[in-house]
């Protein structure tokens, strides 16, 4: 094309990869993917977190705790797997300034899904999108409540839906509506009582889980994303208010 | 240094289980105190990994179990862990074995003993499952021991000689099981489960000695030695691997001191070959269906027989050619191929005409390649394989025509 060879039109590149290929091994290729701008690429990452092609196998995506088949509970260790999910979409827009668009979705939302294709097509150069994707066999469940399950993910603000555009972030759906304080985020035990893989968790564990989904929430200088915060005497300099959105409309 | 803590009980006494090749290997694990194991997802090998999972959740076993984010990490993690002086365990199939390529150049180039094992698997693409040699194979140059088993028994007791040679320190090299897949790694057979005491016999502790790496004994492992030293190192390595089939030979005596188990000789198994005068000559699992048609064909008054390889690397070049001398044919039936290799033929094939080259007696030695992708091996192309390979013998072959791939479609 750009030796005149082929017409130059602008083709939109697709390239689909699972939650092992895109967060375990090919995450190096990934983020190289970002940094080509002149290649119109959207890397879309279908994240069913595990590897489901090869027998269920655990992979960065795995929740903490959850079965697979390198992770079975047993009779001595509860919990095989204590690993807390990699935040992939987060770590690649943080790294990726030349990327247009950078997004975390989910196809329960699926207007909100298609919109971020849309828009990360449409801006071109390389993009990337991740999808949560509910796994009838992998989660353990019946597949009639993928739906559900994907909705329980994002409502209980395992999963924050969020764009970041030429460097902007922006909360998307529920997610913007439980940051904004118009939604109540649901307790974590809503979602993880719902799979078989989960079964094993005492309260102990969904404890530990919920903790950790707050802390996304309440420490993280963006609710899902950015998974930091200013210290309090560098607040004024970097002109950041670390309190949450939700959290400051609550007591406003 | 290393010390051997027992963190879990054991039975002591032998007993019998049903086990696929895979779970046979997951009870060697247990029983050789593994310290570290990495695994990676891809079928057929990671039968172990689920195996070694559950016995770990269940208590059975204490091993540092870690999920890797590929198969190069995975391996480059057994090796550091062996580095310290850790036991470890790893292992891949197809073209997982050759995402691992560099860590596992490096780790027999760095002389640690790394027990893996091999799912033998056809490489992508086009995709298939089933087994195929050359993953496996594909290192045969590097310094990797490469045995082969037949039985889920075989591959329990090959994974205990494995420990047990790679970590000697005449030898100190890593050793890859092949376990064809599906074929072995995922059918069940009844596996006799030695006692921990008896194995503890058998497997002193890994001590790397003055090659521990720790803040103790502060040493600069893979250092840049350019011109300067790699021939000399590169010589160590050959002179280890000369070593090993002494170390296997010492193993093996004491392994059916132990065991009662190991036929006669630790590399090679022969069946029906006392009064043979053709031979079928392979490893892996395709012994099974070659013992069936050698059955059949002893009934018609052929005098037939078998000899299976059992270790590869080293090759046992001077037994196996005292062995392979006393017959009139050997048809070598290669689970793999070597395309654009002389005559055309598997690797197998031609490690056995080069090992007989020398003699002034040698017999026909015709190839085969079959069973490929995990293709069952039929007994009509047994049949085919030995009337190819009689005919040979009285020179009604071309001259030339030595290769043959044996139950393709036209």
């Amino acid at each position: 094309m750009r030796k005149g060879k082929l017409k130059n039109e602008k083709i939109n590149v697709i390239a689909f990869c699972g939650d092992g290929g895109g967060a375990d091994m090919g995450l190096g290729a990934i983020s190289a993917t970002l940094t080509h701008k002149d290649y119109n690429c959207l890397v879309l990452l279908y994240d069913n977190e595990s590897y489901a092609n090869t027998d269920i196998q655990l992979s960065s995506q795995t929740p903490y705790g959850a079965v697979t088949t390198f992770s079975p509970s047993g009779s001595k260790k509860r919990l095989m797997h204590t690993r807390w999910k990699k935040n992939v979409p987060g770590m690649l827009a943080a790294g990726h300034p030349e990327s247009r668009y950078i997004a975390a979705g989910c196809a329960a939302y699926a207007v909100d899904l298609m919109n971020k294709i849309r828009k990360a097509l449409e801006l071109g150069g390389p993009t990337f999108v991740h999808t949560l994707d509910p796994c009838p066999k992998g989660w353990d469940y019946h597949p009639q409540y993928s739906q559900e399950l994907g909705h329980l993910a994002v409502e209980c603000g395992i999963w924050p839906l969020y764009e970041v555009i030429d460097g902007v972030c922006n909360l998307t759906g529920p997610t913007r509506q439980i940051a904004e304080g118009r939604k109540k985020r649901k307790p974590v035990y809503e979602y993880l009582k719902r799979q078989g893989r989960f079964a094993h968790f005492i309260d102990e564990d969904v404890e530990h889980f919920q903790h950790e989904v707050d802390k996304m929430w309440t420490e993280w200088l963006i609710p899902g994303v950015i998974p930091f915060t200013i210290s309090a005497k560098d607040q004024t300099i970097l002109k950041v208010d670390r309190k949450p959105l939700h959290e400051e409309k609550k007591t406003a | 240094m290393a010390v051997a803590v027992k963190s879990v009980e054991t039975s002591d006494v032998e007993t019998e289980q049903l086990a696929t090749g895979c779970e046979a290997i997951a009870e060697a694990i247990r029983l050789a105190d593994v310290d570290v194991m990495a695994a990676y997802p891809i079928r057929p090998y990671d039968g172990v990994m689920q195996a070694a999972a559950k016995l770990i959740a269940n208590g059975k076993m204490d091993v540092e179990y870690i999920v890797a984010d590929g198969e190069h990490s995975q391996f480059e993690i057994v090796k550091h862990a062996c580095a310290v002086g850790s036991r470890v365990f790893v292992g891949s199939s197809g073209v997982g074995w050759f995402y691992a390529f560099e860590a596992i150049a490096v780790t027999a180039g760095l002389r640690l003993p790394v027990v893996a094992i091999c799912g033998n698997r056809a490489l992508d693409d086009p995709g298939a499952f089933g087994t195929e040699h050359n993953d496996s194979l594909a290192v045969r140059d590097l310094g990797w021991l490469l045995p082969w088993a037949e039985t889920a028994q075989e591959a329990l007791d090959l994974a205990l000689m494995a420990w047990r040679v790679g970590e000697d320190k005449r030898v100190s090299l890593p050793v890859a099981i092949g376990l064809d897949g599906a074929f072995l790694t995922h059918s069940q057979q009844i596996v006799k489960i030695p006692t921990q005491a008896a194995v503890d016999k058998f497997l002193p502790p890994f001590d790397l000695g003055d090659r521990l790496l720790h803040p103790d004994n502060p040493i600069t492992i893979a250092p840049q030695v350019d011109q300067d030293w790699l021939m000399e190192i590169r010589m160590q390595n050959d002179q280890a691997m000369r070593k090993a089939e002494g170390v296997i030979r010492e193993a093996h005596a004491d392994f059916k001191k132990l065991f009662g188990r190991g036929g006669e000789s630790p590399f090679l198994d022969e069946y029906m070959t006392d009064d043979a005068e053709f031979v079928f000559f392979g490893q892996g699992t395709l012994a099974l269906p070659m013992k069936v048609a050698i059955r059949r064909l002893r009934k018609e008054g052929h005098k037939v027989g078998l000899v299976r390889l059992k270790w590869f690397r080293p090759f046992a070049t001077e037994e196996i050619v005292r062995s392979l001398s006393r017959f009139k044919a050997i048809g070598v039936i290669d689970r793999d191929y070597s395309f654009g290799s002389p005559h055309y033929g598997g690797v197998l094939y031609n490690e056995v005409r080069s090992a007989l080259y020398s003699q002034p007696k040698r017999p026909v030695v015709v190839g085969f390649i079959a069973g490929l992708g995990g293709r069952e091996i039929e007994q009509p192309m047994a049949q085919e394989i030995f009337e190819k390979t009689k005919a040979a013998a009285s020179g009604d072959l071309k001259a030339g025509d030595t290769c043959h791939w044996i139950g393709v479609r036209s």
